[in-house]
C-alpha cells in the first residue's frame, strides 16, 4: 500500500519528502526550439540553444487530485 | 481586403506619397547672402520585423514572429526608413537614411514573415493554421483599423443641404460636391454652390481656411477661356425650356465685376486670396501662388488644367440642371455615393500628414536655431538628428492603433477623431471574422438624433448585409459587408490613354480632343475617375459596348461602369478604377460570364435574384440569392423562415458564444479566452460557399442537442431552459476559460528579482516551487500564495497571493524577457461547466438561461426511450415566430438518424416540412416532428404530442460565475461609511430611489430602515440637548458620559447615518450650524 | 370506449390518463398479482426486451426509474494525476476517465463514506501511465491512449476478482511525442442518481403496447397503399385484404392516420408495457432488472416498516 499513499504536494505537510523531490533545479523549456534551460538569475534568460527569450515552465511529475465528474 | 490595402499603401502608396510631398525650403542668411536650404523625402520603405538586437552569442538577426509579440506584450513592428535629400543653394544633392521609428506591421501583409509561410510552416512558428491576418499587434493586443465610409471619390455629387444657406449671402441649399482623391490618397473636396442670383461659387479648404471663389474666375484660372466658349459649353445648344442660358450670362458677367479677363489676372486674384493661409517663401508672386493652389488644392486628382476646366464645366452644368429641377438631388447617405476607406488607406493618409508635420517642424527648428547655429547649419549629422527627433511616426501610429484616437492637424478629411481601431477579440471565430467585415458609418453619426443615416437603403443591396447590424445605439451605423462584396484595396493600374486605346474601335464614343471639346446636348459625358474624357450620343449602346469589353477582359475586370441614363440622374457614363470601391460578382447574361459590379453601376442594371426573376430586359443574374447576406447571416439555418429581428439577434449572439476560437492556445496570451470542451459541427448547416469559406466547420461553437418543446415542471417558464442532468454529467456544454495575467518582475525601476537562490527553502514551505513560481498544473484557491519574489531593496522575500475568489488551475507559466524587463505570464484555467443561470441560445435569437439540472429519470421519454437534453417552453414561439428553429429541429432529427448534414441555406425553394417530414416518416417518426412522450415522473403517456428534435445549441459567454454579486458586510466608503459599489470591490447592490419608492408603497418601513440605515452607514453619537449640536458632544478619556464642550451639558446618545455627520461637518466648515431638536418617540 | 385503451388520433391523444378515485374501489391487490405477467421477448448480452402486463404506469415507471438511477455499479471517482502533459486539461481528463464503464461486481463492494479511506472493500485501483515517444524509425508510439491502457492493480482481498474496463477501445486522449499521462484511478461504488457514470443503463424505458384495428375492409390498391405507408411494416395483405400483422412494431408515427380514408384506429393498451433495457455492459440486463425489482421491494418493505411504526405509535 505504500505506493498508493504517495503524498500529494498540495496536501502534504512533510517537508523532508518534498525537499527530496524538489532539490533538482527547475527547468524551463524554450518556446522556440524546445530545449530545456536552467537559470539562476534573470540575466540568463536566453535560450542556450537559440537565444529565444520566452520560456515555458516545465510541468513536473507531481500530484493533484481530481474528482472524475 | 485589409491586407491588400496595406500592401498597396506601404509599397506603391508610399512611392506616390514621396513623389507628391512638397519639398521644404528655408531661407537663411549667411555671410554671403540669402541662401535657400531645400530638403525633401525621396523614398520611404518599410522593412520586415526583426528583433532589435540579437541575444548575446547569436549574431544572426532573428526574425520577429507575431506569436512572440502576443506572448510578450510587445508590438509587431518593423523599421520605417526614409531617404531624405538635401540641397543647399543649388549645390550638390546630399542623401541621408533617416529612421522614422518602428512602424506597426499588419499581420500576414507582405511585410509580415507569415505571408511567405505555408499553413504547416505557420504552425511551426506558433500560429493558428487558419490565421487570416489583417490586424496589428500593439503591446500584445490584436487591434485592427475599422473600415470607414467616405464619399465616393472623383464623382460630382448633387447635394441639397439646407445648412448651406449659412455659408454666406445669396447661398442656396443646392450644390455639387466632388471629393477629389489623388494617387497618394490625398483627398480634397471641392463644392460648387448655387447662388440665388443664378451664379455659382466654388468652395474649397486650404489649410483649415475656407476659400470661396466665383466659378468663372476659377475657370479662368485653368485656361484663358473666352466667354463664348464658357457659354456654349454649359448651354450646349439647348435653348428650349431652360433658363440655363440666362444663368450662364449672369455667371459670365461676374467676371467683369471683378475686372478679371485673363488667366494671369485670375491666378493673381486667387493667389492673393490664399497667400495668408500658406506659409510660403517671400519671393513667390501672387500668380505663382495662385498656380500652386490650382495645382495642389483644386481638383487634386487631375494633373492638367484643361481637365480641371472641363470638370468644373461639368459640375456647373450639373449644378444648373439641379437648380432647374431637371435632376434630383443625390443622397450622400446611400452606398451608391459612398466608398470605403480601408486600413491601408488610412495608414497612408496618416503617414502623409505626419511626414508633412515633420518637414514643417524641422523647418521651424531650423528657423529657430539658425542664428545660433551659424556654420553648423550645413552639418549633415545635425540635420539627420533633427529629422529623427521630429519623425517618430511609428510611435504615433502605434498610439492611433492602441487608443483609436486620431491626433491630427487636418483631421484627414474625416468626420471623426476617435474610434478608429478596435480589438480583434477571439471569443469565437464568428466574432473574430466579423470584425474584419464590419463597417462603421463614423463616430460622428452616433450622436445624431435623426435616423436617416441608419436607414437600410436599397442601394446597399448585395454590398451591405441587411440583417447583420446590432440593435440599440449602433443600429444601422455599424454594418457588415455581404458575403460576396469585396472592397478593393488597391486602384486598378489603368490610365486614360489605356482606356482610349482599348475603346478606339468603338463608334459609339467620341473622345475629347484639343479641337473638339464642346458637344451638343444629345451627347452625354463619359468620365473616367472624375475626368471628362469623351462624349457619346447613344448612352445605352456605349454602355453595352464598354460592358462587353469589360467582361471580355479588354477593360479591367473590376472597372465600375456606371451608366446613368436619364432623370433623376444627371446623364452620363461614369467610370471608376480607384481604390476603396466595393465590387461584387454577378453573372452577365449576354456573355454568360462573371462580372464585377459596383454600387453606382448597380443602380441601372437589371439583375435577376432567382431564376424566375428574368424578363426581357434583365441583363444580369445574381450568382446566388445568399450573396445579399453577410457570412454570419448566411450561417443561420433557414433564416427566411424567421421573423427578421430574430435573425438580427442571432447575428449578435453568434458573436458571444463559447467555442473553439483558436487552436494555438499555448502560443497566445489573451486576457480572457473561452473554450468549449466538446464542440460539434452543426448537423443542420449550409454547404453554400460563403458558409464553407467562413471556416466555421473548423471552429465550431456549440452542440447538437436533443430539444423538446414542452412546458414541463415550470422550470422552463419565461425563457428558462432545463438541461438533462445526465447529459450535463456526460459533458453537455462543458467549457473553460483561460485568463492570462502578467507580472512584471524587473524593469528599470523595479525592485524585485526573479529566480534567486535565497528563495527555495521558503517558497517550498509556502507550496511554491524552488524558483518562487507555482508548479505548472497546480490548482490555486483564493488567498493561496502564487508567487514569491526577492526584494532587492529590502533584501526580503515577498509573497504574492492569488486574489480571485474563483479557484483556478495554472495552465502554464512563462518567463518572458526582453531588453528592458522580464515578466512572468500566468495562464490560469477556470473550469466553467454550466451552472444555473448560465446563458444558452439556439441559432435563432432564442436565448434562455439554465434554470435547473433535471435528473434523467424525471425527464419525459419517447417511445424509443430518448430523453431530451434540453427542454424549452412552447411559449417561446408564438410571438417570436422563429419557424426556422422548428424546421431546424426536424432537419436535425432526420439528419442525426440518417447520419448526414442537412442543407439549411436561406432562400431554398422547396417545402421544408414536406422534405424533412417525409424523411422522418420513412424513419418511423411522426411526419410533423412531434412524438408521443411519457412523463418521467408519473409514467403515463402525456396528453399532448411533444415536438422534439435536434437543435444546435450555443453556450453564450455570459456566465453566472463572472456576474454574481452578494455581500453581507464588506468594504465601506471612507468618507460616508456607506458600502462601496462594484462587484470587483466586493461592494453592495444599490437600493435606489425607485426601489425605495416601491418599499414605501408596500409599507415596508422597517425594511427600509434596515436597508438604508442599519445595513448602510449606521453610527452612534451624542447630541447636546441644549445647543442641538452633534459636533460638540464627545467623550473624553475617563468620562462616563459625553459632554457638550460648549454648553457643558451631558449629551444624549443618538443613532444617525454617518453621512449626516459628514454633512454637518461640511456645513460647519461653511459657517452653517445644524441644530437638532431631540424629542422622545 | 375502452377505459384501458389510450386513443391516438392524427394530431391528438385521448384517454391517456386513468384517474381512479379512491372511493371507486379500484383493484384488489390480489387481482393485480393474479394478472401480472412478465415475459422476456428478446435477450442479448447488452440489451433485452420484456413485456410486463397487468400493472399500472406508476409501478412500471418506478422500475424504470430505479434501473436508471438507483442500481449501483462501480465507476472511477478519484483521479490522482501525477503527470499530464497532454493537450487535455486535467479536469477534462478526469471527467473523461470517470465515464469509462468498469466491469466489476458491485455487490462485492461497500459504499465508501467520506471518512473511509480507499481500501479493498470499497475501492478498485487502476493505474494509467502512457508516454508517447518517437521511435528511431520516426514512427510514433503511444499516440492514442485507450481504455485498455488502464491497468488494474488489485488491492488486498481482491486477488480473485476479475476487473477491467468493459470496452478496451475507448479513446481517452491523444498524445504527441514527449507527452505523458500518469495517474492512479480509484473506482467507488455509487448510483446513477449521484452521477450518471454510475448508471448501469444507457437507457431503460418502456412503451405501451399498440393496439391497431381497421374500421373497414381495405382491398386492392388501398390495401397496398396502407402497407406501403407504414415503415414499421405493421400492415400486410392477406387474401387481398389489409390486415394488421405486426402490431408490436408500431412506432406510433401515425402515418396511417394522416390519410383518413384508411380507417385505421390506433390505440395503446395502458397496462401492457414493453420494456427495453440497454446495459452499459457492466451488468447483464437481466441482472439490472433483478436488482431493480429487489430495490423496489426493499423500498416497499421500508414503507411497510414506517407504516407499522406509525400504526403502533399511540395517538396523542
Amino acid at each position: 500500500m505504500g505506493d498508493t499513499e504517495r503524498s500529494l504536494l498540495s496536501k502534504s505537510d512533510e517537508p523532508s519528502s518534498l525537499g527530496i523531490m524538489n532539490m533538482k533545479k527547475v527547468s524551463y523549456i524554450c518556446g522556440w526550439c524546445g530545449k530545456e534551460n536552467e537559470f539562476t538569475s534573470r540575466d540568463e534568460l536566453n535560450c542556450i540553444g537559440c537565444g529565444y527569450r520566452i520560456f515555458y515552465k516545465k510541468r513536473l511529475a507531481g500530484g493533484a487530485q481530481y474528482e472524475a465528474r | 481586403m485589409h491586407i491588400d490595402s496595406f500592401d498597396w499603401a506601404m509599397s506603391e502608396g508610399l512611392m506616390h506619397l514621396c513623389e507628391r510631398l512638397q519639398p521644404c525650403e528655408i531661407e537663411f542668411t549667411e555671410s554671403v547672402g540669402v541662401k535657400i536650404y531645400k530638403y525633401w523625402i525621396e523614398l520611404l520603405y518599410l522593412g520586415q520585423p526583426y528583433k532589435s538586437s540579437a541575444a548575446k552569442g547569436f549574431m544572426k538577426e532573428l526574425k520577429l514572429f507575431p506569436a512572440e509579440c502576443r506572448m510578450s506584450e510587445t508590438s509587431y513592428s518593423a523599421s520605417l526608413t526614409a531617404r531624405v535629400a538635401r540641397q543647399i543653394d543649388n549645390s550638390v544633392i546630399e542623401r541621408f537614411e533617416v529612421n522614422l521609428g518602428n512602424f506597426p506591421i499588419m499581420v500576414k501583409s507582405e511585410f509580415c514573415h507569415l505571408s511567405k509561410l505555408t499553413e504547416k510552416q505557420a504552425l511551426g512558428v506558433g500560429e493558428d493554421f487558419h490565421e487570416l491576418g489583417g490586424y496589428f499587434i500593439v503591446n500584445g493586443v490584436e487591434r485592427l483599423l475599422r473600415l470607414l465610409i467616405v464619399q465616393k471619390q472623383n464623382y460630382p455629387l448633387a447635394i441639397l443641404r439646407p445648412a448651406f444657406t449659412n455659408r454666406g449671402n445669396l447661398f442656396t441649399p443646392l450644390s455639387v460636391i466632388i471629393r477629389c482623391v489623388r494617387n497618394d490618397l490625398h483627398s480634397q473636396s471641392v463644392t460648387a454652390h448655387y447662388l440665388s442670383d443664378g451664379t455659382c461659387t466654388v468652395r474649397f479648404i486650404l489649410r483649415r481656411g475656407e476659400i470661396f471663389i466665383p466659378a468663372i474666375i476659377l475657370l479662368k484660372c485653368f485656361r484663358d477661356a473666352n466667354d463664348q466658349e464658357v457659354y456654349h459649353k454649359i448651354v450646349r445648344g439647348n435653348y428650349s425650356a431652360s433658363q440655363n442660358y440666362s444663368r450662364v450670362e449672369v455667371l459670365i458677367r461676374e467676371s467683369t465685376r471683378y475686372s478679371i479677363y485673363t488667366k494671369k489676372q485670375a491666378l493673381e486674384f486667387l493667389g492673393n486670396k490664399c497667400k495668408t493661409y500658406l506659409n510660403l517663401p517671400s519671393y513667390m508672386t501672387d500668380e505663382q501662388i495662385g498656380q500652386l493652389v490650382v495645382t495642389e488644392n483644386v481638383f487634386v486628382h487631375l494633373d492638367d488644367d484643361n481637365a480641371k476646366f472641363e470638370l468644373l464645366m461639368h459640375m456647373i452644368e450639373k449644378l444648373f440642371a439641379l437648380a432647374e429641377g431637371e435632376i434630383a438631388p443625390e443622397n450622400a447617405d446611400v452606398l451608391s455615393s459612398q466608398e470605403f476607406l480601408l486600413p491601408g488607406h488610412l495608414t497612408l493618409n496618416f503617414i502623409k500628414e505626419k511626414l508633412e508635420d515633420t518637414m514643417e517642424s524641422v523647418k521651424a527648428r531650423f528657423l529657430k536655431e539658425c542664428t545660433k547655429l551659424g556654420n553648423n547649419i550645413r552639418d549633415s549629422e545635425y540635420f539627420k538628428k533633427v529629422f529623427e527627433q521630429h519623425a517618430a511616426i511609428g510611435k504615433k501610429f502605434e498610439y492611433l492603433l492602441a487608443t483609436g484616437n486620431l491626433i491630427s492637424r487636418t483631421g484627414l478629411d474625416l468626420m471623426q477623431t476617435n474610434g478608429f481601431s478596435i480589438i480583434a477579440d477571439r471569443i469565437n471565430y464568428s466574432r473574430y471574422t466579423s470584425h474584419f467585415q464590419s463597417v462603421h458609418r463614423g463616430a460622428y453619426f452616433t450622436e445624431m438624433k435623426i435616423s436617416s443615416v441608419r436607414k437600410l437603403h436599397p442601394e446597399s443591396w448585395g454590398f451591405l448585409c441587411p440583417v447583420h447590424t446590432p440593435d440599440g445605439a449602433p443600429c444601422g451605423l455599424l454594418n457588415h459587408i455581404a458575403s460576396k462584396c469585396r472592397p478593393l484595396g488597391k486602384p486598378i493600374d489603368f490610365t486614360e490613354e489605356q482606356f482610349l486605346a482599348a475603346t478606339k474601335t468603338l463608334e459609339t464614343l467620341t473622345p475629347i480632343t484639343e479641337d473638339i471639346t464642346t458637344f451638343p446636348k444629345e451627347y452625354i459625358p463619359i468620365m473616367l475617375n472624375g475626368r471628362v474624357i469623351a462624349f457619346t450620343n447613344s448612352g445605352e449602346n456605349c454602355d453595352n459596348d464598354l460592358r462587353t469589353l469589360k467582361v471580355k477582359g479588354v477593360l479591367p475586370r473590376s472597372l465600375e461602369i456606371a451608366y446613368l441614363p436619364r432623370k433623376p440622374f444627371f446623364p452620363g457614363i461614369y467610370l471608376f478604377t480607384g481604390e476603396g470601391r466595393l465590387v461584387r460578382e454577378v453573372k452577365h447574361l449576354a456573355t454568360g460570364k462573371k462580372e464585377w459590379i459596383g454600387p453606382l453601376e448597380q443602380l441601372n442594371l437589371k439583375i435577376g435574384v432567382i431564376d424566375n426573376d428574368r424578363d426581357y430586359n434583365t441583363t444580369h443574374q445574381e450568382t446566388s440569392p445568399l450573396s445579399m447576406l453577410s457570412i454570419l447571416a448566411c450561417c443561420i439555418p433557414f433564416p427566411d423562415h424567421n421573423q427578421s429581428p430574430r435573425n438580427m439577434y442571432q447575428c449578435q449572439m453568434a458573436k458571444q458564444t463559447m467555442g473553439q476560437a483558436i487552436y494555438n492556445y499555448p502560443f497566445r496570451a489573451d486576457n480572457k479566452s473561452y473554450r468549449l470542451t466538446t464542440p460539434q459541427k452543426p448537423l443542420v448547416n449550409s454547404k453554400a460557399k460563403p458558409v464553407r469559406n467562413s471556416g466555421f466547420d473548423d471552429y465550431p461553437s456549440g452542440t447538437n442537442a436533443v430539444v423538446a418543446v414542452i412546458s414541463y415542471t415550470g422550470y422552463d417558464m419565461e425563457d428558462a431552459m432545463i438541461i438533462n442532468k445526465s447529459a450535463y454529467e456526460r459533458g453537455l456544454g462543458h467549457g473553460y476559460v483561460y485568463k492570462t495575467k502578467f507580472k512584471e518582475v524587473t524593469s528599470k525601476d523595479a525592485k524585485f528579482e526573479l529566480i534567486s537562490k535565497d528563495l527555495s527553502a521558503e517558497s517550498i514551505a509556502k507550496g511554491l516551487d524552488s524558483d518562487g513560481l507555482p508548479y505548472s498544473g497546480a490548482p490555486l484557491t483564493n488567498g493561496q500564495p502564487e508567487l514569491m519574489l526577492y526584494n532587492t531593496e529590502k533584501t526580503t522575500n515577498k509573497v504574492f497571493l492569488y486574489k480571485d475568489s474563483e479557484g483556478a488551475t495554472i495552465d502554464d507559466i512563462k518567463l518572458v524577457a526582453d531588453e528592458q524587463d522580464s515578466k512572468i505570464s500566468f495562464k490560469y484555467r477556470l473550469l466553467r461547466n454550466p451552472i444555473i443561470g448560465d446563458k444558452f441560445s439556439s441559432r435563432h435569437g432564442q436565448k434562455g438561461v439554465l434554470s435547473i439540472l433535471w435528473p434523467q429519470e424525471d425527464m419525459p421519454f419517447t417511445e424509443q426511450g430518448i430523453t431530451p437534453d434540453i427542454i424549452i417552453n412552447p411559449h417561446a414561439f408564438p410571438s417570436r415566430m422563429t419557424i426556422g428553429m422548428l424546421i431546424e429541429s426536424m432537419a436535425g432529427k432526420s439528419g442525426a438518424m440518417l447520419g448526414k448534414f442537412q442543407e439549411s441555406a436561406a432562400f431554398q425553394d422547396f417545402d421544408k416540412v414536406e422534405v424533412f417530414g417525409t424523411e422522418l416518416a420513412k424513419l418511423g417518426f411522426n411526419y410533423y416532428g412531434s412524438e408521443t412522450m411519457y412523463s418521467g415522473i408519473f409514467g403515463n403517456q402525456m396528453t399532448a404530442d411533444i415536438y422534439i428534435g435536434v437543435v444546435y445549441y450555443q453556450r453564450l459567454r455570459h456566465m453566472v460565475a463572472d456576474k454574481f454579486q452578494a455581500r453581507s458586510t464588506g468594504p465601506v466608503d471612507m468618507l460616508t461609511q456607506q458600502p462601496v459599489k462594484g462587484r470587483k470591490k466586493h461592494g453592495g447592490i444599490r437600493l435606489g430611489e425607485m426601489e425605495r419608492d416601491s418599499l414605501l408603497g408596500h409599507g415596508g418601513a422597517f425594511m427600509l430602515y434596515d436597508r438604508l440605515f442599519k445595513c448602510s452607514d449606521y453610527s452612534e453619537g451624542y447630541c447636546c440637548k441644549k445647543c442641538g449640536s452633534i459636533l460638540s458632544c464627545f467623550m473624553k478619556k475617563g468620562m462616563e458620559n459625553a459632554m457638550c464642550q460648549v454648553c457643558q451639558e451631558p449629551g444624549e446618545k443618538v443613532t444617525l447615518p454617518f453621512v449626516l455627520r459628514y454633512l454637518t461637518n461640511e456645513l460647519a466648515a461653511m459657517n452653517i450650524k445644524l441644530k437638532f431638536n431631540l424629542t422622545e418617540i | 370506449m375502452d377505459v384501458n385503451m389510450a386513443q391516438l388520433k392524427s394530431h391528438t391523444l385521448e384517454n391517456t390518463q386513468t384517474i381512479e378515485h379512491p372511493s371507486s374501489g379500484g383493484k384488489a391487490l390480489s387481482d393485480i398479482f393474479d394478472n401480472l405477467t412478465l415475459e422476456i421477448i428478446e435477450e442479448n448480452p447488452d440489451d433485452m426486451i420484456i413485456d410486463i402486463k397487468g400493472i399500472e404506469a406508476p409501478l412500471a415507471n418506478a422500475l424504470r426509474r430505479i434501473m436508471i438511477s438507483e442500481v449501483p455499479t462501480m465507476a472511477i471517482e478519484d483521479v490522482d494525476l501525477y503527470q499530464n502533459t497532454s493537450v487535455i486539461p486535467d479536469e477534462v481528463l478526469a471527467h473523461r476517465l470517470g465515464l469509462i464503464p468498469i466491469y466489476a461486481e458491485p455487490e462485492k463492494f461497500k459504499y465508501k463514506t467520506q471518512e473511509d479511506s480507499h481500501n479493498g472493500e470499497n475501492s478498485i485501483l487502476f493505474k494509467l501511465h502512457v508516454k508517447c515517444i518517437r521511435l528511431q524509425d520516426k514512427s510514433i508510439q503511444n499516440e492514442n491512449v485507450y481504455s485498455r491502457d488502464l491497468i488494474w492493480s488489485p488491492l488486498p482481498g481482491q486477488e480473485k476478482m476479475h476487473i477491467a474496463p468493459v470496452h478496451s477501445d475507448i479513446l481517452i486522449a491523444k498524445l504527441g511525442p514527449g507527452q505523458e499521462i500518469e495517474a492512479e484511478l480509484w473506482c467507488e461504488k455509487g448510483i446513477g442518481a449521484t452521477h450518471t457514470k454510475w448508471s448501469p443503463v444507457c437507457t431503460a424505458s418502456y412503451r405501451l403496447m399498440p393496439s391497431i384495428t381497421l374500421s373497414q375492409i381495405l382491398k386492392g390498391e388501398n390495401a397496398k397503399a396502407l402497407k406501403r405507408k407504414c415503415q414499421a411494416k405493421v400492415f400486410d395483405i392477406e387474401d387481398g385484404k389489409a390486415i394488421v400483422a405486426n402490431m408490436r412494431d408500431c412506432t406510433s408515427c401515425r402515418e396511417c392516420l394522416r390519410d383518413e380514408n384508411f380507417g385505421v384506429v390506433l390505440g395503446k393498451v395502458k397496462d401492457h408495457f414493453i420494456f427495453s433495457i440497454e446495459s452499459t455492459g457492466i451488468l447483464k440486463p437481466r441482472r439490472i432488472l433483478r436488482d431493480a425489482i429487489l430495490i423496489l421491494k426493499k423500498k416497499a418493505r421500508d414503507w411497510i416498516d414506517i407504516i407499522n411504526v406509525y400504526k403502533h405509535t399511540p395517538k396523542s
